[in-house]
């Protein structure tokens, strides 16, 4: 069964007074439980494909299913409601609530699905910190972890709502190799204990070992599979 | 329980803008709330002062008056004469939620030159001295002479009177014996000898447009204690020449007719009684006669009658003694103080109404300052926000975390300026600021300054905060809505 069913993807941006094609047709099936790695030169297009997915982005044309759901007919509220129960996610950068400790950031999206009481959602984020290798880092803010103890968290935080995609741009492209390849094996780790699906796009051929699908992008197109 | 985490977190985190926000609603808060209480301290101020040293609670006049406004009129208007006097006074004074009542005269009148110069004008009170001493008694402060005795004549001129009669005339007029010219107003004190008087002729007008002219003996000057630039205006003088004055009846001139004299003036039948005929006009007739002769002058005629309350507010008792006047057919009715005394009385109204304009103002360009800096904070926050939206969080929750942030920011920094506005009121009488000055004292509410704060005032400054902040986390809340997790991207 597939996840994600991609047909026909376009996306174009305006800029200026040109149009930027930044995906020119894309059609691509992501199975349960896949470990995909879209990769591809920066400006390729597979941001913009993980965040067509994530329903983050809109397409301009063409057909983006998650769950079976099509994506382009949902509202604003359905979007959110999808992100929150179906998809996780894990930025390059921005990941973390800075106000809340390492803990309460894992709560967040459980908080926001409110359907836990606070002692099981307490529970269950301890359970999924401790299994990221951070159970004693539960009180630390994010300013005070490195960066690869915040990816850590972030894929806590996505893990924690047991969803049925994680989506991870560039997961390791502001780590150092060793801490890029933890997380990697975190991500591999959980793929194969929770079958999740995981898809992440990097450009470092380095991590493309640890996916078992590799998609290549190139142009907004895909040139290998 | 989540939203308020993240929102005092944020606050807290950004401590230097939330200060700034804090800053401006703590003063907003606070000035609005000391304001209030002033004003507050004003109504309460000018109502004791007029209430308890000229008007009484209500007033209670001819039902031919058509204005409510019956010491303030203008120029030349007439307050009409009051009948059945005693009719009314009864029953006021039975009503136990009355404390006392007082007759009084009111008019505008003339005082004339005896050089053929400019004539002056006065309002001339007139009263029994010895009741309206009881009624008010410490209204007036005599600086020279005497009140009179009962029985004796003369009036009585404040400094407003004496100053305005100078202004007009270029006289001045003062009790027999009084060589202290501090006691003159001051442009008057290099006034020549020959223009103090010590009598002063005044001319009165009644309705129908005749007019009457009596020499007053000035018994006594001084001053209101309270509010004296507006009653000093007012000269006061015993009734009986008063009534002289306006040419109304006097006590003394009083006829008492016999029953076939009272028959043949009040009969509807002359023809009856010209023809001879026996049948004189029937008893039947007599309630009618009676009345009709009690509504022309068998009582003493006044212009009002001030009443004095207990356990009853004004609006509430001027209400209720109109209802009884009316039910008993008398020819009056009651007019709250605040309507008898024209603009004085909406003074404090007027007064809040600018404050409030003040507060508006002040708070309109506070809302501005508030929405500009927690909009630039929602846009500093783009990424932030956008990655909440990003994990699943909708857009009314990143709009209820900015109404918290802003919801608290008001409870703690705006309760904190309505406590500190309401200490400040508590403390201020304590401080004794004293004023002199007539006009002062109805902004003091009184000699001290003395602000008051009512549950309803801080009712009105917590729900003007409210309001304020509400209205200005809108845009704010709009924009911080509308923030995407792509918008975050693409900061980044």
């Amino acid at each position: 069964m597939n996840v994600v069913e991609i047909h026909n993807l376009v996306k174009d941006y305006p800029l200026g007074s040109t149009i930027v094609h930044a995906v020119r047709g894309v059609d691509l099936d992501i199975p349960q439980g896949s470990l995909m790695s879209i990769t591809g030169p920066s400006g390729s297009g597979k941001t913009t494909i993980l965040n067509i997915i994530g329903c983050i982005d809109t397409a301009t044309s063409g057909s983006v299913k998650v769950n079976g759901q099509e994506t382009s007919s949902l509202t604003d509220r359905q979007l959110t409601d999808l992100r929150l129960h179906t998809i996780g996610f894990i930025f390059q950068t921005f990941n973390l609530v800075p106000v809340l400790t390492a803990l309460e950031n894992v709560e967040f999206p459980l908080l926001l699905q409110g359907k836990l009481s606070t002692g099981k959602v307490r529970e269950k984020a301890r359970q999924f910190l401790s299994s990221v290798g951070l159970g004693d880092h539960e009180e630390h803010k994010p300013a005070e972890l490195s960066g690869g103890q915040r990816q850590r968290v972030a894929i806590a935080r996505a893990l924690v709502t047991d969803p049925s995609l994680v989506l991870a741009d560039e997961p390791t492209a502001n780590l150092d190799s060793e801490t890029g390849e933890s997380i990697l094996q975190l991500m591999q780790k959980m793929n194969a204990e929770r079958g999740t699906t995981f898809v992440f796009s990097t450009h470092d051929a380095q991590v493309l070992r640890y996916a078992r699908t590799v998609v290549e992008i190139h142009d907004g197109r895909i040139v290998g599979a | 329980m989540l939203i308020w985490r993240l929102a005092w977190r944020n606050l807290w985190r950004h401590r230097g803008r939330s200060l700034v926000v804090g800053g401006i609603l703590f003063l907003g808060a606070l000035l609005l709330t000391f304001g209030n209480g002033v004003v507050s301290g004003m109504e309460r101020g000018l109502e004791r002062q007029v209430v308890e040293s000229f008007t009484g609670d209500v007033v209670i006049a001819s039902d031919k008056q058509e204005d409510d406004n019956v010491f303030l009129t203008m120029m030349g208007k007439q307050v009409e004469p009051l009948y059945r006097i005693n009719a009314i006074k009864g029953l006021v004074d039975s009503q136990k939620w009355v404390a006392a009542s007082l007759p009084m005269g009111k008019n505008m009148t003339m005082a004339l030159h005896e050089d053929e110069g400019s004539p002056g004008y006065i309002f001339l009170l007139g009263v029994d001295f010895a009741a309206w001493h009881k009624f008010f008694p410490d209204a007036f402060k005599v600086e020279a002479g005497r009140i009179p005795a009962p029985g004796q004549t003369g009036i009585l001129l404040p400094g407003g009177a004496n100053t305005q009669l100078y202004e007009t005339m270029g006289e001045v007029f003062v009790p027999e014996g009084v060589t202290d010219t501090s006691l003159l107003p001051l442009e008057a004190r290099k006034v020549d000898a020959a223009h103090i008087r010590h009598e002063v002729v005044v001319m009165g007008y009644s309705n129908s447009m005749a007019s009457f002219d009596q020499r007053l003996k000035v018994v006594a000057m001084g001053r209101y204690k309270s509010l004296n630039t507006i009653w000093g205006h007012f000269a006061l003088t015993d009734i009986e020449s008063y009534r002289s004055v306006m040419g109304y009846l006097r006590q003394d001139e009083k006829v008492v007719l016999s029953k076939d004299q009272t028959d043949i003036l009040t009969s509807n039948d002359l023809d009856a009684l010209l023809s001879g005929n026996d049948s004189a006009p029937k008893s039947g007739a007599a309630s009618d006669t009676l009345s009709v002769a009690e509504a022309t002058g068998t009582d003493p005629v006044w212009n009002l009658l001030l009443v004095r309350l207990k356990g009853v507010n004004a609006a509430d008792g001027a209400k209720r003694l109109d209802t009884l006047l009316k039910q008993a057919d008398l020819p009056a009715r009651a007019v709250p103080w605040n309507k008898a005394v024209g603009v004085i009385g909406s003074l404090a109204m007027l007064i809040r109404g600018a404050l409030l304009g003040f507060a508006g103002l002040l708070f309109v360009v506070a809302g501005i300052v508030i929405a500009n800096t927690l909009a630039m904070s929602a846009m500093e926050r783009t990424t932030e926000i956008g990655m909440m939206r990003a994990v699943g969080a909708t857009r009314t929750f990143i709009a209820r975390l900015m109404l918290c942030e802003t919801s608290v920011l008001a409870a703690a920094f705006g309760g904190a300026g309505v406590v500190s506005g309401a200490l400040l009121v508590a403390v201020t009488p304590w401080l004794g600021i004293h004023t002199g000055n007539d006009l002062l004292q109805m902004v003091y509410g009184g000699e001290i300054f003395h602000p008051l704060l009512r549950p309803q005032d801080l009712l009105a400054c917590l729900l003007e905060l409210a309001m304020v902040v509400g209205l200005a986390s809108l845009y704010p809340m709009k924009l911080a809505a509308s923030i995407t997790p792509l918008d975050a991207i693409t900061r980044e």
